[in-house]
């Protein structure tokens, strides 16, 4: 059980950076689905860095740089050029599928992954003191990578800056009447790519997580749709940043059950492992139908006068 | 009047604004003193706005000077006049609807960059609340306020600014009779303590009530500046359309013998266990005009999507010729010869991607006069929309002009060629003159007295107590749903009539 829970938090990570970082650029009134994209630049780049760094940190360093790129790509597509968001995000997903491989076969010569981190290369385990003496509970709830707590403290971090600060403010104004912040003399577009930059560096994030801690090596396609559980779980918390919190951690739980499933047999009868594998999706198609209010999106999200 | 407060607070010379094909201000020389309250005054499309915009800083002017305290300045962004101390609140106000009050005020212009809450803010704007008597609730969402309350933040946002010079676009075209008294009180108010107020409007009463000068516009250019003392309101008007206005024509007396062609019979509509119309019994007879007063948002909604047959959740009887209104279905009424011109003109009316020709169309744009083994007869429709933009004087008369690219009058000219284009048995109208301009005004008025002495029933639901004493043959007034006082209109007073508006007894 507690096992289940640790493997629900390691799975949630990544959502939650994803999340939280699409929750600025879609607060900012641009929608934003090429958050699975920008993982991906983020985890090859930190992958690369690390080694050919032997530190961690700078892997991190290193994906915080692409993922902030790889997000500036759609702002310039759909902030600057205002091209619909929609197909600039496709296109951003696109771009990241296309060139972390092609980078890959330049620096490694071979486009399915980046060589193996040894276990010192990737980021160790660090424990909270205290915490971790609890017996059973502690080692495996208070003995993870640091980036796990982090992306845990993330979303009431977000929420701070979105509601207490003149930069969240001004993101939330950008996302529900840009009209109104441009006539009280502050340029949606320049908050835009402010937000967006936060927004990049956030998703980035779960990208390196993936590739420097979850695994040790960037592999093809690693993000496997992620980003787009991250966006649907942005939307089960109606882009607030604690229910987001709980949504990624719901999605989390599922795919860990996913994951404990498929080795167990019901009753003797083992149930196909693809089933299995569509309970995280089930779960959010039941819950997207039954359980959740109408999702109001930002009011500037879709709108042709950005 | 000593020399400060006959200085100049701002000054235009020789302004000139263009718009592609169009001159929105050309060659436009005015100044305004400081510490009075000037008035601008044209019809739509004058490019008043487009002035006031460029003293704003949210254009920029393509020829001439603009003189702020005699310096000539040269704004790149509004935030250049805002640290001038010039502020404007725009015709479709400039609010985010999902923040509160304090967090529109302060947006922009945050007291602290970290740690902002409403306690940081409120102190001060508490204080300019006392100063100028506002009333509003600074933690209450924008979406929650009444229209008034929110003009009350918009003028607020400015003086949270400092602003001087207040630039208000149209302020009172949305506000009800007693919000606006409220309003000009309060910029009296705001002059009295030396601030300079532009106030933009085409309503000719409020200019000539309480401003010191006034500038009149048409098509572009500045007619004249002058005193408003002396001035009245035909004169005032004359010179802004150009022409001198036509009387009303005289009607035929109401032919109270004949049956009624609509009924309606307590009507009730509840809207989220909320009694939206309760009780709610008239007739209208053939050549007779209902004006239904209120003030917005007292059931007029909830009645005219009942007689657009929109909606048919209702308890009561509505009968069109002894028939139920909801038992048909709209494109039979419509060919029976029922006609709506919506009060969102924008919403319901048109689509406004679309041009002038499609939009003529619409709704009989299956009907055998148009369309032939399923596709359009273009040169029929063609004819048909030239001679109505032609008949109804849209300009331009350009069928493939878009619906966007139209002034509101324009627009509605449209709308009413398009519903008056079959015989009308009956009409429904909801504020058909708003946003729209005098000239355009009169011609739609027209046009209902017309239609009226050729026997069609007509419901007119407006705001402007003016038109519906104007137009009406009988007159009632819903206030919270229910119809609080009727009278026939030689009985009507404006006294009467407000005091029902209000939840009042005669
Ligand atoms: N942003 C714009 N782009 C193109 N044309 C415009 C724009 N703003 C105003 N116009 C045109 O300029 C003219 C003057 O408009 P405006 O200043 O809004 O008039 P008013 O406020 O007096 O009704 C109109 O013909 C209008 O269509
Ligand atoms: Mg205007």
């Amino acid at each position: 059980m507690i096992e289940l829970l640790a493997s629900t938090l390691r799975l949630a990570t990544p959502l939650i950076f994803a999340a939280m970082g699409g929750l600025f650029c879609e607060r900012a009134g641009v929608a934003t689905i090429c958050l699975e994209g920008v993982m991906l630049t983020g985890a090859w780049a930190a992958a690369t860095a690390t080694y050919f760094t032997q530190d961690p940190y700078i892997g991190i360093c290193a994906g915080l740089v692409a993922g902030v790129l790889t997000m500036w790509l759609h702002a310039l597509l759909a902030v600057q050029s205002k091209a619909d968001a929609i197909v600039s995000g496709v296109a951003v997903n696109l771009f990241a599928t296309g060139i972390t491989p092609l980078l890959n076969k330049i620096f490694f010569g071979g486009t399915a992954n980046t060589p193996s981190l040894s276990l010192d290369q990737r980021l160790s385990n660090v424990p909270i003191p205290g915490l971790e003496q609890i017996p059973f509970l502690g080692p495996l709830l208070f003995d993870q990578p640091f980036l796990i707590y982090l992306g845990l403290l993330t979303p009431f971090a977000v929420a701070y800056v979105i509601y207490r600060t003149a930069f969240g403010l001004r993101i939330l104004a950008a996302g529900d009447g840009p009209k109104a912040l441009a006539t009280a003399g502050v340029s949606p577009t320049r908050v835009r790519w402010m937000a967006f930059a936060v927004g990049g560096a956030l998703a980035s994030l779960g990208g390196t997580y993936l590739a420097i801690s979850h695994a040790s090596q960037f592999t093809r396609d690693m993000t496997a749709g992620r980003g787009y559980i991250a966006l649907t779980a942005l939307i089960f918390g109606k882009w607030k940043p604690v229910p987001t919190l709980f949504a990624c951690l719901f999605f989390g739980f599922f795919d860990a059950l996913q994951i404990r499933l498929q080795s167990s047999s019901i009753g003797g009868f083992s149930v196909p492992v693809q089933f299995i594998q569509m309970l995280p999706y089930v779960a959010a198609l039941v819950l997207l139908a039954g359980f959740i209010g109408r999702a109001e999106p930002p009011l500037a999200i879709g709108k042709d006068d950005r | 009047m000593n020399n400060a407060q006959s200085a100049a607070a701002f000054e235009f010379e020789g302004v000139t604004k263009i718009f592609g094909s169009v001159t929105a201000n050309s060659d436009v020389s005015f100044s305004v003193e400081s510490g009075t309250i000037h008035g601008v005054v044209g019809e739509n499309g004058a490019g008043k706005s487009t002035i006031m915009k460029i003293l704003y800083g949210m254009y920029h002017p393509d020829g001439g000077t603009i003189l702020v305290q005699g310096k000539p300045v040269r704004f790149k962004s509004s935030h250049d006049a805002i640290s001038l101390g010039i502020g404007m609140v725009h015709q479709h106000f400039m609010l985010v609807p999902t923040l509160t009050v304090w967090q529109n005020v302060v947006l922009g212009m945050e007291p602290k960059k970290w740690n902002l809450n409403r306690n940081n803010s409120i102190t001060e704007l508490n204080n300019i609340k006392c100063q100028f008597g506002f009333q509003v609730d600074l933690h209450a969402r924008i979406s929650d306020l009444t229209v008034g309350q929110q003009q009350q933040v918009e003028i607020l946002k400015l003086l949270y600014r400092k602003a001087e010079i207040l630039i208000l676009d149209e302020p009172t075209a949305v506000l009800t009779p007693q919000e606006v008294d409220v309003l000009l009180e309060r910029l009296k108010n705001l002059r009295d303590l030396g601030k300079t107020v532009v106030f933009i409007s085409h309503k000719l009463r409020e200019i000539l009530s309480f401003t010191e000068n006034v500038t009149i516009m048409r098509h572009g250019k500045v007619v004249e500046t002058l005193p408003t003392s002396g001035l009245t309101e035909s004169s005032l008007a004359e010179k802004m359309v150009g022409r001198k206005l036509r009387a009303l024509p005289v009607r035929k007396p109401v032919d109270t013998a004949r049956s009624p062609r609509l009924s309606i019979d307590n009507l009730c509509v509840e809207k989220d266990g909320q009694a939206k119309l309760s009780n709610v019994s008239f007739d209208v007879r053939p050549g007779e005009i209902i004006g239904i007063a209120g003030v917005d948002g007292n059931g007029q909604h909830e009645l005219v999507q009942v007689l657009m047959n929109v909606a048919r959740d209702y308890e009561g009887k509505v009968l069109l010729d002894g028939k139920p209104l909801r038992e048909c279905r709209t494109y039979e009424l419509k060919q029976k010869g029922l006609a709506v011109v919506p009060p969102d003109r924008l919403k319901e009316a048109v689509v406004t991607d679309f041009c002038i020709r499609e939009n003529y169309i619409l709704g009989h744009h299956w009907e055998k006069e148009f369309v032939s083994h399923g596709t359009f007869q273009m040169p029929k429709i063609q004819a048909a929309v030239k001679s109505a933009l032609e008949t109804f004087d849209v300009r331009p008369r350009e069928p493939e002009w878009p619906m966007s690219g139209l002034s509101g009058g324009n627009q509605q000219k449209v709308v009413l060629a398009r519903e008056f284009a079959r015989p009308v048995e009956l009409l429904v109208a909801a504020q058909p003159t708003r946003g729209v301009d005098i000239g355009a005004i009169e011609f739609i008025h027209a046009r209902f007295i017309q239609k009226r002495d050729e026997g069609a029933s007509i419901v007119l639901v407006s705001t402007e107590l003016e038109e519906i004493l104007q137009l009406s043959d009988r007159i009632l007034v819903l206030y919270e749903g229910k119809i609080q006082g009727q009278c026939l209109r030689k009985d009507a007073t404006e006294e009467k009539l407000g005091l029902w508006m209000t939840g009042g007894q005669q």
